[in-house]
């Protein structure tokens, strides 16, 4: 078991220390890829890119603080460059055929039944997410899949965490209209 | 932290909510509706996936690097930071030729001679030795005179400044003192004003040793030695001329001490010009 503190990664990271690269890889690499799975609307290929991009950036980047917690930075880095991705011509184009598709998610149940639930109710939530606006999408995504505490995700977005919270009212608000909306369309 | 969908946890979704500050009769149907998110399941890596990524980071990790790591300490007190110009000063002042320590007091004690023993006037030997001091110190402190700046940048990437400014310490502290030496000398031995005789000296020292520095930046140090040299004594006889003088006249005080501040503030340019002109030469755009 390690219990180096991401601090103490990081600063052998700045060494060049090939074996806290591969802790860090190890720590933040699911984490990152699930936020930027998300953040793209379950454009796989797309999260990968930007989940290698983040490490690159992280790589490369000078204006780490020490003390500074890494995990906020770290999702502040992969949410620009998502940002910047999506923004992008390319990738915008990318995203928007992965919305409207709406390809399958992978298998978390054991039985078809369940894999065809499993898949009804991802098609339900996912467009119901990426409709609240990108600031309520990325706030709900840090706080309930990432397990992020409320000061973690203000650092991230700079803002207050009074903000965060409000944001994440509106969202959790916002979404249980959404759905019960879809769940009203739905019924005969 | 986990990308795996969350465990179906109602009570730990309503302490959530409750921060929040979500009124009681929308909390079981948010709940309900956020249980609802781990339908939404992310791709897990696998330990394959993770290990090419490593792979592919590689590349991006950063050698190990002292100087990075210093870069990254909080700056030194003041104290620290002037016994370390010190040691820096003395470092610079270790690896000087012998010339630059035998030359100029022999300049020194020839321009003392000529006054005591040949009989030449002080105001000659003041506006020849201090120049002359002023250029030698300049260009024995450069060991390759074809790189300029450029040898500061070679022999310590990261303080071609302090590097400079170290130098041009040395030869102050060293040849400057010398100067003022001559004149006590000289004043010893012709009697003239003291104070005249020191700004008379190290103002067309300083004034030199500018010029030479900035030359310097531009042209190989042995090189821009003479130019310097040259022009001051150019500028002396300009003068003998038009004031119809056999003898080199002394400047007035006020003059003098303008060629000081001069020279001084060319000192200055050429020190901080330094670490970019090297970068230019590194590039291959200096003096081309």
């Amino acid at each position: 078991m390690d219990c180096r503190t991401d601090e103490q990664l990081m600063a052998l990271l700045q060494g060049g220390d090939r074996a806290a690269l591969s802790e860090l890889v190890a720590r933040y690499h699911a984490p990152l890829l699930g936020y930027l799975f998300r953040l793209t609307v379950s454009d796989t290929a797309l999260a990968e890119d930007l989940t290698q991009d983040t490490f690159t950036r992280v790589l490369q980047s000078t204006s780490f603080q020490s003390g500074r917690p890494l995990g906020p930075w770290l999702y502040a880095i992969a949410t620009n460059l998502c940002r910047d991705a999506i923004r992008a011509p390319a990738a915008r184009t990318r995203a928007a055929i992965s919305l409207d598709s709406l390809p399958e998610p992978p298998a978390v149940e054991p039985t078809p039944e369940g894999q065809i639930l499993a898949a009804k109710q991802a098609s339900d939530i996912r467009p119901a997410i990426n409709a609240l606006g990108e600031e309520f999408r990325v706030t709900l995504i840090l706080r309930f899949y990432q397990d992020l505490a409320l000061v973690d995700i203000a650092r991230t977005l700079d803002v207050p965490v009074g903000t965060v919270k409000s944001r994440l009212h509106t969202a959790v608000r916002r979404l249980r209209l959404s759905l019960a909306k879809q769940h009203e369309e739905i019924k005969p | 932290m986990n990308a795996a969908p969350l465990p179906p946890d109602r009570q730990k979704l309503t302490a959530q909510l409750a921060e929040l500050r979500v009124p009681p009769d929308e909390v079981d149907q948010s709940v309900d509706v956020l249980l609802r998110l781990a339908a939404w399941s992310a791709p897990e890596p696998s330990p394959a996936s993770s290990a090419q990524l490593v792979q592919r980071l590689i590349p991006y990790l950063t050698a190990s690097s002292p100087v990075r790591e210093a870069l990254q300490l909080p700056p030194p007190s003041l104290a620290v930071t002037v016994r370390r110009f010190a040691a820096l000063c003395l470092s610079q002042a270790a690896i000087f030729r012998l010339s630059f320590w035998v030359l100029p007091p022999v300049v020194t004690a020839l321009a003392v001679l000529a006054v005591a023993v040949v009989g030449v006037p002080a105001t000659v030997a003041s506006s020849i030795a201090g120049p002359v001091l002023g250029s030698l110190g300049v260009v024995l402190a450069v060991r390759g005179s074809p790189l300029r700046p450029l040898e500061c940048e070679l022999a310590c990437p990261p303080s071609a400044l302090q590097l400079g400014a170290a130098r041009m310490l040395v030869i102050l502290g060293y040849d400057g003192v010398l100067a003022a030496l001559a004149s006590g000398f000289i004043w010893l031995a012709s009697g003239a004003s003291l104070v005249a005789l020191v700004v008379q000296n190290v103002a067309p020292f300083l004034l030199v040793c500018g010029v030479t520095s900035l030359l310097a930046t531009r042209l190989a140090a042995n090189q821009a030695a003479p130019v310097a040299f040259a022009a001051w004594l150019v500028l002396l006889a300009q003068r003998a001329v038009l004031l119809s003088a056999s003898l080199v006249l002394p400047f007035g005080q006020a003059t003098s001490l303008g060629f000081a501040a001069v020279g001084l503030a060319l000192l200055v340019v050429a020190v901080l010009a330094s670490p970019a002109l090297a970068r230019a030469s590194l590039h291959g755009t200096a003096g081309s």
